[in-house]
């Protein structure tokens, strides 16, 4: 079983045989609603074999890396035999430009590298100056149902046929959406599970399908109210130039009582734990060698 | 009302009888609640399309929900068809990507609109929306005034943009929200919020409380001043008129009043505020004249010295 890992900073590593009780830690800490079930992760299949590496954010700009960090991540790659993916977020025009020098020097990385894109803009501009690049369509490009605030997914399990097809309803499983994907050259969507749809099969047809775990995202956007914990920012709800991250290994535990799911506040994005249960059978689907598992656990 | 006003044109949204049917007040067929917010019979759109017609303003239905599951894109597309072939209704503004493939497949002899839920945050994306059928590209909430002008100056011909006049901020941004309207505002709730790893660098409850109170209050402010208006009756809450100059030099085809669900007063008052400026501009006021002209028809000087009613404020 291969299994990606989204890494924050070189040198943030787990060893293959410590994601699951990585991710484990994440429900026993009390984030999770079944703590007791922590143990499926790790019985769910087999040890996996990191043989990939996300760097960068699909939610904010400034914790995209610099050239500089994005060249330690190359080299230590190539040591370590990974392959890497650059994550990106929407982006506005400058954004553009300052990602130039970060693509280029990916683009001329001794190891395989994509892109995966949360911005139409973004796409067709890798597609004129950096085509070499193979391209994925992120998450933020593939909308459903994702409110927490149904409650518990098992409440819902009885829901009527018309509603079982708005919780279970992505863009990436529209037919049309997939054949202009295709057209455009996609080569892999990347997706969250739907909070309330249990399904861990994709199918087998192209484009390639990636899902990340354990977290799925609710809401984001470019005010980010964890940048206004800095000093000097405070009640600055503006969308930033520039930002210190004073969200970095600082995220925020969301409690309602109309919540299914814990949320977690990771700078400017909420974000749901998949239940245990979820996991690992992500795990164990994973093990089958269909689908991209992109471990998150350590990053968010 | 809003044509008498000065409205150059309208968009409205739609909950037929067949969609709520079917869906009941779980899923809407747009942004906005079924409930006020909408026209419901086929009459009452005619009646809409009509009375604007006849005032040379034409009607866009706003079909922005994030997405229109499987069982009802062939539903909305022949809804489509049929309020353009017995209605007149004069285009369509979107957002979710599937329908817009299927809608740009259609040759539909009406514009298509990108909704501000296309989250259009760069000048790349538009050939590819132009592409599509995209007449006009109504920008998000979240870019700052010097990424408009940037946008709208290097788009070239082709396309228009739109961007919000005033009322409605968004804590998120609207389009990457994946959360529902039917439930109440996600941004709104009462959360509890502790930091999640309680480590030496954790914050102090002092100060995630005060951070807590700021958030509250920028979204006070984002929620229309708590849905406030002045005692003549003008709407508090997010704004961009002081730019609107700025607007008119670089480009910008359209300001847009939001909240169908607004009451009537509402609606007009933010109309005649918003028309106020627009004429100025369209006579040529400068630039650095503008924020004057649109703080002394707020007279909301506490409000606006805040900034955080400020739609698109440079940071």
């Amino acid at each position: 079983m291969d299994i990606s890992l989204h890494l924050r900073r070189p040198g943030q590593e787990l060893p293959a045989q410590s994601v699951r009780l990585h991710a484990a830690s994440l429900y026993a800490r009390g984030t999770g609603r079944d703590p007791g079930v922590a143990g499926d992760l790790s019985v769910a299949g087999e040890d996996p074999v990191i043989d990939r590496w996300y760097i960068g954010d699909e939610f904010c700009a400034s914790r995209l890396p610099s050239v500089q960090v994005a060249a330690e991540f190359a080299r230590r790659a190539d040591v370590a035999g990974v392959a890497l993916t650059l994550l990106t977020p929407p982006v506005t025009d400058d954004q553009i430009d300052s990602l130039v020098p970060v693509l280029a020097r990916l683009a001329g990385a001794s190891v395989p590298v994509e892109v995966t894109v949360n911005d139409w803009g973004l796409l067709f501009f890798l597609k004129s100056w950096f085509p070499d690049l193979p391209l994925a369509l992120g998450r933020l490009l593939n909308k459903g149902f994702k409110d927490p605030r149904l409650g518990a997914p098992e409440t819902v399990k009885a829901a009527a046929e018309a509603d079982r097809a708005v919780l279970e309803h992505a863009t990436f499983d529209q037919p049309r959406f997939r054949e202009r994907a295709s057209a455009l050259g996609i080569a892999r969507l990347e997706r969250d599970l739907m909070p309330y749809d249990p399904r861990t099969d994709f199918g087998d047809n192209p484009p390639a399908v990636s899902v990340y775990f354990p977290f799925g995202y609710v809401t984001t956007g470019r005010v980010c109210w964890p940048s206004t914990f800095a000093p000097g920012r405070e009640a600055d709800f503006r969308p930033r130039r520039a930002c210190g991250r004073p969200c970095e290994g600082r995220p925020l535990a969301l409690a309602h009582p109309a919540n299914g799911f814990p949320l977690r506040q990771s700078g400017n994005t909420v974000f749901y734990l998949y239940p245990a249960p979820v996991t690992a059978a992500l795990l164990r689907r994973a093990g089958e060698g269909r689908l991209r598992l992109v471990y998150q656990g350590a990053a968010l | 009302m809003l044509v008498h006003y000065g409205a150059d044109e309208l968009y409205c949204g739609v909950d037929t009888p067949e969609w709520r049917a079917h869906f009941g007040n779980r899923f809407w067929m747009n942004r906005r609640s079924p409930d006020g917010a909408n026209l419901v019979t086929f009459s009452d759109i005619r009646t809409a399309v009509d009375r604007a017609h006849a005032g040379g303003v034409p009607v866009y239905l706003t079909l922005n929900a994030p997405f229109y599951p499987a069982d009802s894109i062939g539903y909305v597309l022949r809804l489509c068809e049929k309020l353009i072939a017995e209605l007149g209704i004069d285009g369509y503004i979107v957002s979710d990507m599937n329908l817009l493939f299927h809608l740009s497949e259609m040759d539909l002899p009406v514009r298509l609109h990108l909704s501000s839920l296309g989250s259009c945050f760069n000048g790349r994306a538009v050939p590819f929306y132009q592409s599509l059928g995209i007449r006009r590209i109504i920008l998000p909430r979240q870019l700052r005034l010097g990424e408009i002008r940037r946008l709208v100056s290097g788009a070239g011909d082709g396309v228009e943009f739109e961007v919000f006049a005033v009322n409605d901020g968004c804590m998120f941004e609207e389009g990457f929200c994946q959360t529902t309207h039917t439930l109440g505002p996600f941004c709104l709730a009462d959360w509890t919020v502790r930091e999640a790893d309680d480590g030496p660098g954790a914050m102090d409850p002092g100060s995630l409380e005060a951070a807590r109170r700021s958030l509250r209050e920028y979204l006070w402010y984002q929620n229309n001043c708590g849905s406030s208006s002045t005692p003549d009756g003008l709407p508090n809450g997010p704004c961009s008129l002081c730019w609107f100059g700025r607007f008119r030099d670089w480009g910008v085809t359209a300001v847009k009043i939001v909240g169908r669900e607004a009451s009537f007063l509402r609606k007009m008052r933010s109309l005649q505020l918003v028309k106020a400026v627009v004429e100025a501009v369209n006579a040529g006021l400068g630039v650095g004249d503008v924020p004057a002209l649109a703080r002394s028809l707020r007279s909301t000087p506490e409000l606006c010295d805040s900034g955080q009613m400020c739609y698109f404020r440079d940071g």
